[in-house]
C-alpha cells in the first residue's frame, strides 16, 4: 500500500471514530425513536468507498467497530454485535449500489437503511425480540433523512479531498 | 442528488407506506401483559389491565433497573448504561412497542394476557 493511501485511510478511520463519539455525546434525536442517530460516522465510511473502493471501504469499517469496541461499547459485548452486524449490512449494501447509477447520495441512504435492518436482525438472533421488526417503517422513514443528510454531506467532504489529494 | 437517487427515494418511500399500513392493522389484545426478559430470560411479568400505578426494580447488568407501572402503560423509570437509551424512551403501551435496554440486557415486551397463560401452563 503506497504511503498516501496508508495516510488518507488511517485519517479517515479517526476521524469516523472521532464522528462517532462525538455522535454519542450529543444524542440529538434519540428522543424520537429510542437509538435513532444520525450516522456521521458514516460519512467517512461513503468517503473510503469512492475515494478507493469496496475493499478499503470494508478495511475501515471493520477496524471502526473494533477502536469503537475498544474505546466505547467494551470489545464482543452486546453492542459490540450489534455494530458489526449493522456494519456487515450497511457496507454490503453500499458496496452493492456503489458501481450502479445511483450518486453518493442514494448509496448512503442504502446503506443507512441496512445499518438499521442489520441491527434488527442482530436484536433477532442475540435477544429473540423479533417484536421490533414494528419498527421497521420507522426506522426506514428516519434512515431516508438521515441517510441523505450524511450523503450530502459525503458529496461535498468528497469534492474537496479530491481537489487536495 | 440525481434522477435514480430520486426514484430510489420514491420507491422506498412506497415500501414504508406498505409497510405503516401493514402494521396498523396488528391486533391489540384487550388485556395485556408486560413481561420483563433478563438475558432472554423472563423474570417479570406485570399485568397492564389492573390500571395500578407501581414500581417494581429488576436486576440489570449494571446493577438495578426501576420499572414504572402507570394506568396500563409501562417505562423504564431509572438505569445504569451510557447513553440512557431505554429510560429516556418513556411510556409503552401497545403490542407493537418494545423497550431494549442493550447494556442492561433487558427488554420489556407487551404480550397478550392469555397467549402468556397458556404458555405458563
Amino acid at each position: 500500500m503506497e504511503y498516501q493511501k496508508l495516510t488518507c485511510l488511517s485519517m479517515l478511520l479517526a476521524l469516523s471514530i472521532l464522528l462517532g463519539i462525538l455522535e454519542s455525546l450529543f444524542p440529538i434525536f434519540s428522543g424520537m425513536i429510542p437509538g435513532m442517530k444520525l450516522g456521521i460516522a458514516n460519512i467517512m465510511i461513503v468517503i473510503t468507498l469512492f475515494l478507493y473502493g469496496r475493499k478499503e471501504a470494508f478495511l475501515v469499517a471493520l477496524l471502526r467497530v473494533f477502536l469503537m469496541g475498544i474505546l466505547r461499547t467494551g470489545l464482543f459485548s452486546i453492542a459490540f454485535f450489534f455494530s458489526i452486524t449493522g456494519m456487515f449490512f450497511s457496507v454490503g449494501i453500499m458496496s452493492l449500489f456503489y458501481s450502479t447509477k445511483l450518486s453518493i447520495i442514494g448509496v448512503s441512504i442504502m446503506g443507512s437503511i441496512f445499518h438499521s435492518i442489520g441491527q434488527l436482525v442482530a436484536a433477532f438472533f442475540f435477544l429473540q425480540i423479533p417484536n421490533l421488526i414494528y419498527y421497521l417503517p420507522w426506522m426506514i422513514l428516519c434512515s431516508l433523512i438521515t441517510g441523505t443528510i450524511t450523503g450530502y454531506l459525503a458529496k461535498e467532504a468528497l469534492s474537496v479531498i479530491r481537489k487536495r489529494l | 442528488m440525481n434522477k435514480n437517487d430520486i426514484k430510489l427515494i420514491i420507491g422506498i418511500g412506497f415500501v414504508t407506506l406498505i409497510l405503516f399500513l401493514a402494521i396498523s392493522m396488528v391486533h391489540q389484545p384487550d388485556a395485556k401483559m408486560a413481561v420483563v426478559y433478563y438475558q432472554n430470560e423472563i423474570v417479570k411479568t406485570i399485568d397492564l389491565s389492573k390500571n395500578e400505578q407501581k414500581e417494581y426494580v429488576v436486576e440489570g447488568k449494571n446493577g438495578p433497573v426501576v420499572i414504572e407501572v402507570n394506568q396500563g402503560k409501562i417505562r423504564v423509570k431509572k438505569e445504569d448504561s451510557p447513553l440512557h437509551i431505554c429510560s429516556k424512551q418513556g411510556y409503552i403501551h401497545k403490542s407493537t412497542e418494545t423497550i431494549v435496554c442493550l447494556p442492561n440486557q433487558i427488554v420489556i415486551q407487551i404480550e397478550e394476557q392469555n397467549k402468556f397463560d397458556t404458555i405458563v401452563r
